[in-house]
């Protein structure tokens, strides 16, 4: 699970690029959107395309990502979750 | 004392029909443009429907009597039709006989060709034949355009997304009453492409059935393909009076939503400031407004912005209101050329446009569009198109007295 | 026609940006391209939406703002801005996107960012500005077009403030294009555009915005007196007529100084001479293109050059074309320009 956070952290920098960020600046629990990393919806798509694109994971409508994308956290539990 | 400005041609090219005609009877049958995809080769035609011109580039060519061995692209061809149509139903026999101008909105240019270039380009660099790839710009369509029509007074494009072409109605307005030009062809176009189709997916915002614009349940919008041209004349002009005269753009306004790249506020404070000037520019109250012809994508956010702004504007009285991308689809930049030759086609028939596919209401409001063909005389119509960049764009059309 | 420039801001191949006057010493090129110098976007455009702009949105929306700061207007009641071929990276981008993936699972950023008016529109979210947002997209005439409109908008609100100007990148795709429709020159070119025999030209790229209002006091720069573009022409007698109406009207004379879009292209440059002879043969004479390279909003840079010569009164040599005898005093520049042949535009400017 470490690593996958880990992981997660690089390619979300990459996804939306994050160029002043490293993996360090982002806490695994705090929210990405709204105050936490300031995320918006545009950054919310690109998520969604990160999910299907490094893990073959499919959001089938962008409301399901609030939940999925509170916080890398969140998106770690729901890859490990899919892949049982 | 500004000069009055007034309609005295059109021209029109959608999924609903090859010209005016045409499109009428689509509207009158309820007989919508959205199908599977045919035309455009595309991966993912088999999943999301979309409003195509049904003919291919070579029979827009023939049908635009356009020389055989010229290269020109779908958005080229399109625009040539109905800018054509437009000039001829003006009864312009000379253009060069007062001060004319060609002012074209399009979106995306001749990309229908580019990414035919690409497929090539991108394998190697020294692949792809030239000639797809001349077309690109946005300003080139409406070069091929105004040099086919034979207008050099003044030639522009605009491109401001999705109410590209309700601005270039416009800007040639205002250079007519300011004196700088006595007529001017004024519209849009754009070709279905690629590039956009997949652009409006990546956005998840294209809805894998007909569109169902303002209903509670409406999943998305279905792209569209077309365009639009109106011939704006100086209402003293000489020889208006042997011209029919489909009406008068009274009032306009662009404005700017400020709120995000492409959705539309919550508080459509950007929509209400388009609708309120344009009306105020007109010297006409809500309650004069007798139809609105909405821009009404059928995606979750726009129509509930747009609700929003006619349910402030408009509190108690909601005037009869529609979207006719239900029929047309949504054509990008040609949709406010598109929608304002709809708006003067119903003035001049006293006809309001169905909305159709049409069923639950939006549960945040009490009103819901007209679904129905409904008889009325129209004096007052406003036309909406709200673009990307949170550009929005409202034209007010009246009856010519 | 009559707006006065309040303020500039100019990304360009030169040290144009912050630049209150011309500098001393151009950055001259050899070769077929030239690259603007770029500012620290860290200082000048922090802000978290910049790490989504390319290069052509940081360019524009970096001298929009710079120029606004310059001005002391907070909110423009309009933003004009014009680009010949708008956000090619993004565009470029998108589309290799989708036909690598099969036309599955894209990214949409690149595609939202890639719409033609995404300058203007990123600069009305930034300024929460609702105020008019149009962008011109018409070839070698974006700017003027721009510009016009500009006009229009003054005479519907004389006591507007406008934020108006154009901007166009090159980029490696577009610049590999250009080279293989023969529009660029080879690459170890080193001509002298003045005097080149070979055909292309040197692509460029930049940015220039400009605070228009009707106020001729002591902050405006310079005044845009008059406009004049028109495409196409059918014979060289028709472009001598369209310059000898505006001579005409605006009673040009040899104290003027004539800036020549000259690119270099012998293809297309001769008109430029042909039009100092017969009608320009007494008047100072300077050129542009060696500094800013060719593209379609290339005028957007002249304009900055003459808004900058008009208020300091002075016009550094290395954008004369005759080396000759120093110019004392410039009271107004005239920028006669083509893009390929095609849009000419004729763009007066007066000192104030």
């Amino acid at each position: 699970m470490e690593d996958l956070i880990a992981k997660l952290k690089e390619e979300i920098i990459t996804q939306l690029n994050l160029e002043d960020k490293t993996p360090a600046d982002i806490q695994t629990d705090a929210p990405l959107f709204g105050d936490g990393l300031g995320l918006d919806s545009i950054d919310a798509l690109e998520l969604i395309v990160l999910l299907e694109k490094n893990y073959g994971l499919k959001l089938d409508k962008p409301e399901d990502g609030r939940t999925v994308f509170y916080s890398v956290g969140s998106m770690a539990e729901f890859i490990q979750s899919k892949k049982k | 004392m500004q000069r009055r400005v007034v309609v005295t041609g059109m021209g029109i090219v959608s999924a609903i029909g090859n010209n005016v005609e045409e499109t009428l009877k689509s509207l009158l049958g309820s007989e919508s443009g959205v199908s599977k995809i045919s035309i455009l080769q595309t991966a993912i035609s088999a999943t999301h429907p979309a409003a195509e011109v049904k003919k291919t580039n070579e029979e827009l060519r023939a049908a635009g009597h356009l020389p055989e061995g010229n290269f020109y692209s779908r958005t080229t061809l399109l625009g040539m039709i109905a800018a054509k149509q437009a000039l001829s139903s003006a009864k312009i026999a000379n253009v060069k006989s007062l001060r004319t101008g060609f002012i074209s909105a399009t979106s995306v240019g001749g990309m229908d060709r580019t990414e035919i270039f690409y497929d090539e380009f991108l394998k190697d660099n020294s692949r792809g034949h030239l000639r797809d790839v001349i077309t690109h710009d946005c300003g080139e369509s409406t070069e091929a355009i105004a040099a086919e029509l034979g207008i050099s007074d003044f030639v522009d494009t605009i491109s401001t997304a999705c109410s590209s072409s309700a601005n270039a109605i416009m800007m040639g307005a205002k250079m007519i009453r300011q004196g700088h030009l006595d007529r001017v062809i004024a519209g849009g176009t754009d070709a279905l492409s690629r590039f956009t189709l997949n652009g409006f997916n990546s956005l998840m915002i294209l809805d894998r059935l007909p569109c169902q614009p303002f209903d509670e349940n409406r999943r998305g919008l279905n792209m569209g393909e077309g365009a639009g041209y109106l011939v704006l004349e100086a209402h003293d002009n000489p020889g208006l009076d042997e011209k029919e005269i489909f009406g008068e753009l009274t009032g306009y306004a662009n404005t700017n939503d400020a709120y995000h790249q492409t959705a539309s506020s919550p508080d459509a404070k950007g929509a209400v400031m388009a609708m309120t000037q344009a009306m105020q520019m007109a010297g006409i109250s809500p309650a004069e407004i007798d139809y609105i012809n909405a821009h009404g994508t059928g995606t979750p956010n726009n129509d509930l912005t747009e609700e929003t702004a006619i349910s402030k504007i408009f509190g108690e009285r909601i005037p009869p209101f529609s979207s006719t991308k239900a029929f047309t689809g949504h054509t990008l930049a040609a949709a406010g050329g598109i929608e304002a030759v709809l708006s003067l086609l119903s003035i001049k028939h006293g006809i309001v446009f169905p909305n159709l596919r049409y069923e639950v209401k939006m549960k945040e409001f009490d009103f819901s569009p007209v679904t129905e063909l409904k008889k009325q005389k129209l004096d007052h119509v406003l036309s909406n198109s709200f673009g990307f960049g949170g550009n929005n764009s409202s034209l007010l059309f009246s009856r010519w007295n | 026609m009559a707006m006065y420039i309040r303020s500039v801001s100019c990304i360009s191949p030169q040290q144009s940006f912050g630049a209150a006057v011309l500098p001393e010493e151009e950055i001259s090129f050899t070769g077929n391209k030239m690259n603007a110098v770029e500012p620290d976007y860290k200082t000048h455009l922090n802000i978290p939406s910049a790490r989504r702009m390319s290069r052509l949105i940081k360019m524009g929306v970096c001298t929009a703002l710079d120029c606004l700061k310059e001005s002391g207007v907070s909110v423009p009641d309009a933003i004009i801005a014009g680009t010949g071929l708008g956000c090619m990276e993004d565009s470029e981008k998108f589309l290799a996107s989708l036909i690598t993936n099969n036309e599955q699972t894209l990214s949409p950023t690149s595609f939202i960012f890639s719409t033609h008016n995404t300058v203007a529109g990123q600069i009305a979210l930034l300024l929460k500005c609702n105020n008019y947002n149009f962008t011109h997209t018409h070839r070698g005439l974006s700017f003027e077009n721009t510009l016009m409109d500009a006009q229009l908008f003054l005479n519907d609100n004389p006591q507007a403030q406008v934020l108006a100007g154009a901007s166009d990148e090159v980029t490696e795709t577009s610049f590999k294009i250009l080279q293989r429709l023969g529009a660029v020159k080879k690459e170890n070119s080193a001509d002298d555009i003045r005097s080149s025999v070979s055909p292309g030209t040197i692509a460029g790229e930049g940015s220039a915005f400009f605070l228009l209002n009707n106020s001729a006091d002591e902050h405006a720069l310079a005044k845009i007196s008059g406009i004049t573009t028109f495409s196409n022409p059918e014979t060289e007698s028709e472009i001598f007529s369209n310059i000898n109406k505006f001579i005409s009207e605006h009673h040009l004379s040899s104290d003027d100084l004539i800036l020549y879009g000259i690119n270099g292209d012998v293809r297309s440059d001769a008109i430029y001479n042909e039009v100092r002879k017969k009608c320009f043969d007494k008047s100072y004479a300077g050129y542009f293109k060696h500094l800013c390279g060719e593209y379609h909003t290339a005028t957007a840079f002249a304009t900055w050059l003459s808004a900058l010569i008009l208020k300091n009164q002075q016009v550094p040599g290395y954008m004369l074309i005759n080396d000759i005898d120093e110019i004392r005093e410039v009271n107004r520049i005239l920028i006669f320009n083509h893009y390929k042949g095609r849009e000419f535009a004729l763009l007066l400017l007066e000192k104030c």
